[in-house]
């Protein structure tokens, strides 16, 4: 994590859905999810607007794991999932399809370039 | 003994868009009808996606707000103001208090602007072109007055990271005080057209939200507040808001109505926010020298004409960003409108309905 | 529509909303980013500052043939390079970009090298 960091619960693929459903019972409201690419695994942040503070849950997994969905709880996550899906090739439950890139677009564009070891 | 029959409701696929006269951007809605009621309804998006958030990551850092001015076109001061405030975030530091006037009197100004275009779209979408045409002749002279503080009418690239690249003149000041008052005059002439009883019946109960679907499919901006929910982004303060007094602006009727109020309201709010600002603006500097080594993470939101929009930046001490995610608000708008159009509404309420949330499909999609 | 109706009236009796272009044109404001002009070419040094700071890279600085090139379909015209000039050779014009046919490129010449001033030579006065 990069300090100064954000302040963020940090949960796992367990946790993710029982802290959304606190979330939800406090009616805040989603606002989006950002994925990192860090390297050797991912991160995903999911934003939340509490009162207008914001709440944040990060999730750390492998690259070939497959993340839980919010989207029984917050309906409006499916989009921000798809999204993710297809431009990091994140594995989230539920998320496939097009929805931004065609089928003749780069795969998975916003994925950083491998350094090769010099 | 008679036959029993059975009915079954036919449904039939429609799609609405890309290119329709009334959408002024490329957005499809796959409509589900039955008769003449609409029951059901899925987004495509995808027209103008340009990938702008890899481009954020492959730039100097503070070349960036020329980037992030292009998202989009009638809201371009947000969104430089929402990036410099993250970078000026990640560095630890703080626009000087001159800059932070500045910064709110062009994003006050580009709401005025963005909002009389609002209602030129609302009568085009309801057939009434002149309307559209008086209200587009208005918005000029806010154009004008911009280009005259900015350099240019739609690409204002005023802010930098550190404050603003460009100072306002006592006699511009001057000159934006008339031009509130021409404003005024403007706007009050029409008042009762936006009242009128053809404008009335095709906005009101149309693309109902109730308080409670708001809140969970995630709405925002007039189409949160006129569900009666009291939220802006404004409330905390940020730049100079703090200091001129801000209540946000409700309706209560839920439907689009209610929302063709809030803008109206927030057209006045806008004028005593900029006259405030021109009263109480201090002297001093407008840029500060800024080191080139952003690291850590930053939220950073502030209210656009649309709703709110956030930016998560994340730097790594290099002078390129490793992560810039940009949240539009048509984006969180976008859930909302599938929940109204999927209650049953008349095909003819479609344009209006999708409209009524103000959609900028280049932020949606950057 | 009564609401409209007085202002059809007034409309009537005003001069039109729009121009007769082109023969009025429009007066541009002064201090306006309409395009960019390598105006000062007598100063520059070619130390590459202002192609460093394009955001849309539409200039290039040959420092071995002493020519800049801007190419006016990349350009945005947001500034950054007026800013970044440490010798004001670049300013900004409130006049547009012309249209064009096709994609050319203007390039500017700049002055040569300046020759180094005469190095002291060996037999100067040394301090005893």
């Amino acid at each position: 994590m990069p300090d100064p960091a954000i302040d963020s619960i940090a949960v796992t693929k367990d946790t993710l859905v029982p802290e959304t459903k606190k979330l939800w019972e406090r009616k805040a409201r989603f606002a989006i999810a950002t994925c990192n690419d860090l390297g050797d695994k991912f991160e995903i942040i999911y934003h939340f607007d509490d009162e207008l503070k914001v709440v944040n849950l990060r999730l750390q997994f492998g690259l070939d794991e497959t993340a839980p969905s919010i989207a029984p709880v917050y309906p409006a996550a499916a989009l921000i999932e798809m999204e993710m899906a297809e431009l990091f090739g994140v594995k989230i439950e539920g998320a496939k399809g097009n929805f931004l890139l065609t089928d003749e677009s780069p795969k998975t564009p916003m994925r950083k370039k491998k350094k090769e070891a010099a | 003994m008679a036959a029993e029959t059975a009915t079954v409701d036919v449904k039939c696929n429609i799609t609405f868009g890309p290119q329709h006269p009334v959408f002024p951007e490329p957005v499809q809605f796959k409509l589900e009808v039955v008769d003449e009621k609409v029951v059901g309804a899925a987004p495509v998006l995808g027209y103008v996606h340009r990938g702008i958030e890899k481009a954020f990551e492959l730039n100097d850092f503070k070349l960036n707000p020329a980037l992030s001015a292009k998202i989009c076109g009638i809201c371009p001061s947000p969104h430089t103001t929402a990036y410099c405030r993250g970078a000026e975030m990640l560095l630890g530091l703080e626009a000087p208090p001159r800059a932070k006037y500045i910064r709110v009197i062009v994003n006050e100004l580009n709401r005025l602007h963005s909002h009389i275009l609002w209602f030129g779209l609302l009568g085009d979408a309801v057939g009434f072109e002149s309307y559209f045409m008086q209200t587009w002749n208005y918005r000029e002279k806010v154009m004008d007055m911009l280009e005259k503080i900015t350099g240019h009418r739609v690409y204002y690239a005023t802010n930098g990271v550190g404050g603003v690249r460009r100072d306002i003149t006592d006699t511009q000041l001057r000159e934006i005080e008339t031009l509130m008052k021409a404003v005024e005059e403007d706007m009050g002439s029409i008042a009762d057209v936006v009242k009128d009883y053809t404008v009335k019946k095709r906005t009101q109960n149309v693309g109902v939200l109730t308080a409670d679907e708001a809140l969970l499919t995630g709405a925002v901006g007039p189409t949160l507040r006129a569900s009666g929910i009291a939220k802006d982004i404004r409330m905390t303060g940020y730049d100079a808001y703090g200091e001129v007094d801000f209540k946000p602006q409700t309706a209560d009727s839920c439907d689009a109505y209610g929302r063709a109020v809030v803008r109206w309201k927030e057209i006045y709010q806008s004028i005593e926010i900029i006259r405030r600002c021109l009263a109480q603006i201090p002297k001093g500097e407008i840029m500060l020298k800024t080191p080139n080594t952003p690291k850590g993470e930053a939220i950073s939101r502030t209210e656009a004409p649309r709703g709110e929009l956030f930016y998560y930046m994340r730097g790594n001490g290099t002078k390129n960003l490793e992560r810039c995610k940009v949240r539009t608000p048509t984006y969180a708008n976008v859930w909302p409108t599938v929940t109204m159009l999927s209650k049953g509404c008349q095909i003819a309420d479609v344009a209006v309905i999708v409209l009524s949330i103000d959609p900028c499909i280049s932020c949606t999609e950057r | 529509m009564p609401g409209m109706n007085k202002i059809v009236l007034k409309n009537l009796f005003k001069k039109p909303a729009t121009r007769k272009y082109p023969a009025e044109k429009r007066p541009f404001f002064e201090n306006g980013r309409g395009q960019m002009v390598f105006a000062k070419m007598e100063n520059c040094i070619f130390c590459g500052l202002c192609s460093k700071n394009c955001p849309a890279k539409a200039i290039t600085v040959d420092k071995a043939a002493r020519v800049n090139t801007i190419d006016p379909l990349k350009c945005v015209q947001c500034g950054y390079c007026a800013d970044a000039c440490p010798k004001d050779v670049i300013i900004m014009q409130s006049e547009y970009y012309p249209p064009q046919y096709n994609k050319k490129v203007r390039s500017v010449k700049g002055p040569a090298k300046a020759p180094k001033p005469d190095a002291p030579t060996a037999d100067a006065p040394a301090a005893q």
